[in-house]
């Protein structure tokens, strides 16, 4: 073997040696710099998570109190280190209650829906017939309906509960609404259990207006333009209060039958209460569905959400 | 003469034997310190990995009740129930009227009740179970087993913990009890505890980790249902209440849709405190703690 005896060489050699070394210490340092960061991350994520979810508690209880007006700054804040809260007082009335429908046996409506979710007519008839049948408390089976016997069969016994529905994720467990969640995820932004009846002309969205009075939604904008007030903008302090004949005589519809008419309505109490606090990176959401929000308040509804 | 030899001097001819053994020794201590360092890092960051999740699946535990306990809905049965007198406590808290509730991973599930029960392990720990029944299980003093009736599912949330305690505390009596002195039953099928606390250790050095959980009072559903249907005039045939923890007339518990009636819903025992004798939960202390 071939040795060399140039000294600058060997001390290239150590110098070699040295850079491992370093290399290797700092490698180790980075991995216990990032580790500690981590815990630290992890840490201050917990902390951040409880302190956002007491800011959402912060502006639930400040929406709830009824001298708060849907408009008030109050309702959103911010503190020291980037934390504070955002809190909106809705009307539940704004989302199709899907228990009014079915009570209603309005098929129609449900056909409609879950067709401009790209659900066929067939299927979104069997599954507004499966929804009827989840909610009446008889045995017989609608023309494309499900009771027991189908449910039975699936190895559900306790199915269909033969009673409205108290949580939208009862929804879920009815025949066919596994194919409208795929179509749409957000389904449930749609509907509730808890509005007072009819869709709320006011709050609804103009999407909403459009398919529970059948027209489309070029020719709803001019009553959402109405109930917007001037700024054009939805719950500030120039909303305008709407009767449903309103709603419906600037439509220019006309219902003898009193189907479109039975979809709506205004002013509906029960309200909507969503907060968001947030602590740095972390928000957390909570919302409480209530009524009686002015006079006698009642809890219908209260849950943190996940926040998409 | 001149002589033709490369190298003068003995030193320009290689490493001595002391040189190369000096060198390998030494070369040896520095790998072996650097593999100690880089060993010790990738111990502890394992370790704090281990540490992480043992942590946050903890923490997913505490957040799966705090949501459960929050969006239980306005007629939901709660009942808790000591079935030891002796360490490890163990206990028994029934939901009923919760469908839904309990739903797993996204999964929906419909339950007449749910349970979460402690299983006592051989290394005198505890195991956490919820259990899905598809018939009502508060109905009767006898418990499910004493009936024949099995859980539809069973999923252990928590393997070998030192301990697990329940206490309750209905708001109206608040004044009336220490923090301390919270009863460990609660029996009332027509009430709900408002608040619920839970002390768990984990492992046997660890600390006791106390979480205390609100349970809003909200509004009876069927009562609000009721309401709706009257305002929609429904020509849909309505019974009282329903399925889903309800009563349910013509159908009988779990049953194929002939006969039946409505589900009885027998008063439960009173009692109170660890023991499981005596004493209403409401107005009686535990003693024996």
């Amino acid at each position: 073997m071939k040795v060399s005896n140039h000294p600058s060489l060997k001390r290239g050699a150590t110098l070699i040696a040295v850079f491992w070394i370093m290399a290797v210490m700092g490698l180790a340092l980075v991995a216990t710099v990032k580790i500690s960061r981590y815990q630290s991350d992890v840490a201050s994520s917990q902390i951040n998570g409880i302190e956002a979810r007491q800011y959402a508690e912060m502006g639930i209880n400040l929406a709830a109190n009824p001298s708060v007006e849907e408009w008030d700054p109050i309702l959103r804040q911010n503190f020291e280190n980037d934390a504070g809260f955002q809190a909106k007082i809705l009307s539940e009335g704004g989302r199709f209650n899907i228990n009014y429908i079915l009570f209603q046996e309005d098929k129609k409506l449900l056909r409609d829906i879950f067709q401009k979710w790209g659900v066929d007519f067939d299927v979104a008839s069997e599954i507004a017939d499966a929804l009827i049948d989840w909610i009446d408390s008889d045995d017989d089976t609608q023309l494309n309906g499900a009771e027991f016997d189908y449910y039975e069969g699936q190895g559900h016994f306790n199915r269909p509960f033969n009673r409205p529905f108290y949580e939208l994720d009862e929804v879920r467990l009815v025949r066919g609404m596994d194919l409208v969640e795929a179509l749409n995820p957000r389904w449930r932004d749609w509907f509730t259990v808890w509005s007072s009846g009819g869709l709320d002309v006011v709050e609804a969205p103009a999407e909403f207006l459009a398919m529970a009075t059948e027209t489309d939604i070029q020719q709803v904008q001019p009553l959402i333009d109405i109930t917007d007030g001037a700024d054009g903008i939805r719950n500030t302090e120039d909303d305008q209060p709407l009767s449903v004949q309103d709603a419906l005589a600037n439509l220019g519809i006309e219902d003898p039958s009193g189907v479109i008419p039975g979809r709506l309505a205004s002013e509906d109490p029960v309200k909507r209460i969503e907060s968001v606090g947030f602590a740095g990176s972390i928000r957390r959401k909570v919302v409480l569905i209530i009524s009686g929000r002015t006079q006698n308040p009642q809890i219908l509804d209260r849950k943190e959400v996940v926040i998409q | 003469m001149k002589q033709n030899t490369p190298h003068s001097s003995p030193t320009k001819k290689g490493f001595t034997l002391f040189e190369l053994v000096l060198a390998l020794g030494i070369a040896g201590l520095v790998l072996t310190s650097i593999f100690r360092i880089a060993d010790g890092a990738v111990r502890s960051t394992t370790k704090m990995v281990d540490m992480q999740n043992e942590d946050i699946s903890r923490d997913a535990f505490f957040s799966f009740l705090r949501n459960h306990f929050d969006s239980l809905p306005g007629n939901a049965v709660i009942n808790l129930q000591n079935t030891s007198s002796a360490e490890p406590f163990l206990s028994e808290m029934t939901f009923q009227n919760t469908p839904v509730s309990f739903n797993w991973g996204g999964v929906p599930i419909s339950a007449e009740a749910t349970r979460l029960i402690t299983v006592p392990t051989i290394t005198n720990g505890i195991d956490i179970v919820l259990e899905y029944y598809d018939e009502p299980i508060l109905d009767s003093d006898e418990g499910p087993a004493e009936r024949g009736i099995d859980p539809i599912a069973s999923i252990v949330l928590l393997n070998d913990v030192r301990l697990f305690e329940w206490s309750v505390m209905d708001g109206r009596k608040y004044n009336n009890f220490e923090r301390d002195d919270w009863p460990y039953i609660w029996e009332e099928n027509n009430r709900r505890p408002t608040y619920v606390e839970l002390k768990v250790i984990f492992e046997n050095d660890d600390p006791a980790i106390t979480r205390l959980f609100w349970i809003p009072t909200k509004a009876n559903p069927q009562t609000t249902m009721n309401a709706l249907k009257n305002k929609a005039g429904s020509p849909i045939e309505q019974g009282s209440s329903g399925n889903g923890g309800q009563t349910e007339p013509g159908r009988p518990q779990g049953g194929n849709g002939t006969g039946g009636g409505g589900r009885p819903t027998g008063a439960r025992p009173e009692g109170g405190g660890r023991p499981q004798s005596g004493g209403n939960p409401g107005t009686t202390p535990p003693a024996g703690r």
